[in-house]
């Protein structure tokens, strides 16, 4: 049935090229239907008419290969993506998030298993470091997925009004689920325009981070905070993080995040952050990249240039979609040394 | 959408091609992966972390995650050894027990144990003591714990318990065993044993660098420093049978240096062991005379440290009388010294049983025609011994035992010898200890 879904999906795009150049300025007819019918065909993707009369879901309209050109970001393609080490290099063709098809079609680790693209998870049945209640699978929005308004159940109401007032020119507040970051209700950042097609240090998202003091702090408005959501213990709670309680001053009982790497006084490695080779002249990474608590929309370009630029986050390490690797990571850290390659060490740059 | 114009974009994917280059080659290769445990050949290697689906998670050797847990769990669970939760330094289990402050250890004590040890939950590490690996000595301790729980040891918790206060980066999580070595740095010295590049250790006050590696017996001391011998044919020198005497203290990292970092004249380190402060060690030209201090007269030694040596005034390694780790005899003293093992083990200090060491350099009575480990000669008799044999006792009434006057009685890493007699025929100085 699956396979069916996603066929259809295919000749469905393929049918309607205005639909993959969709712009939600662009003609209404490219993402909404009034009857689901067109010369007596219909014209969703299911074939049942969809709420807000979208012609497609979340995973219909966002499936594609990106080229640099297309101004819908696709997060799932029907053939194996360009990743190559880091999905940064130039022969690449995915973004910022990854992409789900290697959940959907390698196995469970290699991203977030959402309904519709991969089966439940064979081994989870609650996501890794939580403590919540789950009564079904992950989706894309809604109660039950990442984006959108998280106490609305149905997705595509979840993320109501977010497509049409969305303004990627400013800094996303988290005000409104309009002014959230890629529509994860409540989370700050400036997202590149281009949702990191072939990144640099110059043309890259601007995640959202902070610097904590305490474990237990939710981070409410950063980018590891969303992902806390879900994954609670991998980023705060008593006796979760830190030997002491208080960040900064024991050691480390699980990988920091939200915690700026300037405070690190164990060791003087992650000041050359990036290869650098002078402390201050740190290049941001598009490798391994850093959130900041500055929110004006000046794209960090250097960390280590004003106070707490260099905020450990989650995806410092991971893709939210997917990537080719386990645990979604953004590069093949389990093969290495023997083989892969070490992220880590943009960072951990005495562990190189 | 902002779209840069066709040029200005076709020189970001150049300079994007260039950094990606640049950046990729930057991590090919480095300090960790070039150590014992980054080696993805010999490195670290935890079994369910290493081994191919489904035994285990399929990660290269020598990966992080052979010790590290980022998260404390991989795929939802903690892996094997599962010890209920997060540890310091995101470690798969304990870094040290501080609750053990004396032997026997066990694997659970320190998290280093649980490789280096042959019984091991995850990886057996073989690892053989100093007079093994640099000294030519037979099979003896085949890893570091079973080292560390034979008759004396470098008290872990002795170690941890200094450190804490006296490094700052050294936390009160830290595990004792990072004192001398860095994890990350650490190189496989036994395996390359006449080539101190390989250094596995770093000194306390520089942990982020390897020592050693260029700072050799040969660098600080020259021809003063004198290879012990190795093999039993006394035809080559320490460490690991080097050709020569230069080969050999080129081949030998300053240990003089590196364990004074710790054991100086101004620290004050307990010893849970031995229920008192170490004995402070002074290397220097005033201090102790195996270190800098010059000779006076003649002291009866034998090769390589008698007259035909190069040199008159000599500066022994640390290394060539102890162990690191731990030993069979008190004091860590090895079981070989200058090409010959010890007849038996050092047990007791209110006897002369130390003299079973010393007896490997300096000339016992048997060089004079009488019995081993016997030493009237060199305090009574040779033409600059020291003490007339008359109102003996003034030595021989003394405590713990006085006849024979154990070593330890007037032997020591300090102080000076306050001789009873003056009498004898030796000009020399006080005697400051070993």
């Amino acid at each position: 049935m699956l396979n069916i879904i996603r066929l259809s999906t295919i000749i469905f795009l393929s049918l309607l090229p205005l639909c993959s150049l969709a712009r939600v300025t662009g003609p209404c007819v490219s993402c909404h239907t009034m009857h689901n019918s067109q010369d007596n065909l219909w014209v969703t993707d299911s074939g049942a008419p969809n709420p807000a009369l979208l012609v497609a879901d979340c995973i219909g309209c966002h499936t594609g290969q990106n080229n640099g050109i297309n101004t819908v970001p696709y997060v799932f393609s029907t053939t194996p993506p360009q990743y190559s080490d880091t999905g940064t290099e130039a022969d690449t063709n995915t973004l910022s998030g990854g992409n789900f098809y290697w959940v959907s079609n390698v196995d469970d680790r290699r991203g977030h298993n959402i309904f519709g693209l991969a089966g439940p998870d064979a081994t989870l049945t609650l996501p890794p470091g939580g403590d919540a209640t789950f009564t079904g699978q992950l989706r894309c929005a809604g109660s039950m997925g990442c984006h959108g308004d998280r106490t609305v159940s149905e997705q595509i109401s979840a993320v109501k009004g977010s497509h049409h007032y969305k303004d990627h020119a400013i800094w996303q507040s988290g005000n409104t689920l309009a002014t959230s970051y890629r529509m994860l209700n409540g989370i700050q950042g400036f997202g590149d325009d281009s949702y990191e097609y072939h990144p640099t240090d110059l043309q890259h998202n601007k995640y959202y981070g902070l610097d904590r003091t305490a474990e237990a702090e939710t981070a409410e408005g950063s980018i590891s905070g969303q992902c806390a959501q879900c994954h609670k213990f991998y980023h705060n709670g008593a006796s979760s993080l830190t030997t002491s309680g208080t960040f900064g001053t024991g050691v480390w009982l699980r990988h920091p995040t939200d915690y700026d790497m300037s405070n690190a006084v164990s060791s003087n490695e992650y000041q050359l952050y990036n290869n650098s080779a002078t402390y201050g002249d740190n290049i941001y990474s598009v490798i391994s990249p850093v959130a900041t608590a500055d929110t004006s929309t000046t794209v960090n370009s250097k960390i280590f240039s004003q106070a707490n630029d260099a905020v450990v986050m989650c995806l410092s390490c991971h893709r939210a979609h997917g990537s080719p690797y386990p645990a979604a990571l953004r590069w093949d850290y389990k093969a290495w040394p023997a083989a892969g390659y070490n992220g880590c060490a943009v960072c951990h740059t005495a562990k190189n | 959408m902002f779209r840069y114009p066709f040029n200005q974009r076709s020189i970001l994917f150049v300079v994007t091609c260039l950094y990606s280059l640049l950046v990729t080659s930057s991590l090919l290769a480095g300090e960790y992966i070039d150590s014992a445990h980054g080696s993805s050949s010999t490195g670290v290697f935890r079994p369910i972390i290493g081994n191919a689906a489904p035994a285990g998670f399929g990660y290269s050797q020598g990966n992080c995650a052979h010790c590290h847990e980022q998260h404390a769990s991989i795929e939802g669970s903690e892996p094997l050894p599962d010890n209920g939760g997060a540890s310091s330094y995101q470690l798969f289990a304990n870094n040290f027990n501080t609750a053990q402050t004396t032997t026997p250890y066990s694997e659970s004590d320190n998290f280093c144990f649980y490789c280096h040890n042959d019984s091991t939950s995850a990886q057996v590490v073989l690892n053989n003591d100093y007079s093994q690996n640099f000294g030519c000595a037979a099979q003896g301790p085949t890893t570091i714990m079973a080292a560390m729980n034979l008759r004396s040891y470098h008290n872990l918790y002795d170690v941890w318990n200094f450190a804490k206060d006296e490094f700052s980066w050294f936390t009160t999580s830290a595990n004792p065993c990072d004192a001398c070595h860095n994890p990350h740095l650490a190189k496989r010295n036994w395996a390359h044993a006449q080539d101190p590049t390989y250094s596995a250790i770093s000194k306390t006050s520089d942990h982020f660098s390897l020592w050693g590696t260029s700072e050799t017996m040969d660098s600080s001391y020259s021809t003063r420093y004198q290879p012990p011998y190795c093999s039993s044919s006394l035809t080559n020198r320490e460490p690991a049978a080097s050709t020569d005497a230069v080969a050999g203290r080129a081949n030998t990292p300053d240990y003089v240096d590196f364990c004074i970092t710790c054991h100086s004249t101004t620290n004050t380190i307990y010893s849970t062991s031995l229920g008192r402060n170490l004995i402070p060690i002074d290397w220097s030209i005033t201090g102790n005379k195996h270190g800098l201090r010059p000779m006076d007269g003649s002291v009866g030694t034998k090769a390589p440290y008698d007259p035909t040596s190069s040199a008159t005034d000599f500066v022994l390694s640390c290394l060539d009388c102890h162990e690191a780790h731990g030993s069979a005899n008190l004091m860590l003293l090895r079981r070989r010294a200058n090409g010959s093992d010890l007849t038996s083990s050092i047990t007791s200090l209110a006897v002369k049983e130390i003299g079973l060491i010393c007896l490997k350099c300096h000339k016992d009575d048997t060089a004079y025609g009488g019995s081993a480990n016997r030493w009237e000669a060199v305090h009574h008799l040779i033409s600059d011994a020291p003490y007339l044999e008359f109102q003996c006792g003034s030595c021989h009434s003394g405590t713990p035992s006085s006849n024979p006057v154990p070593c330890q009685n007037c032997h020591t890493h300090s102080g000076t010898v306050t001789r009873a007699d003056t009498r004898g025929t030796s000009v020399g100085t006080f005697r400051i200890g070993f």
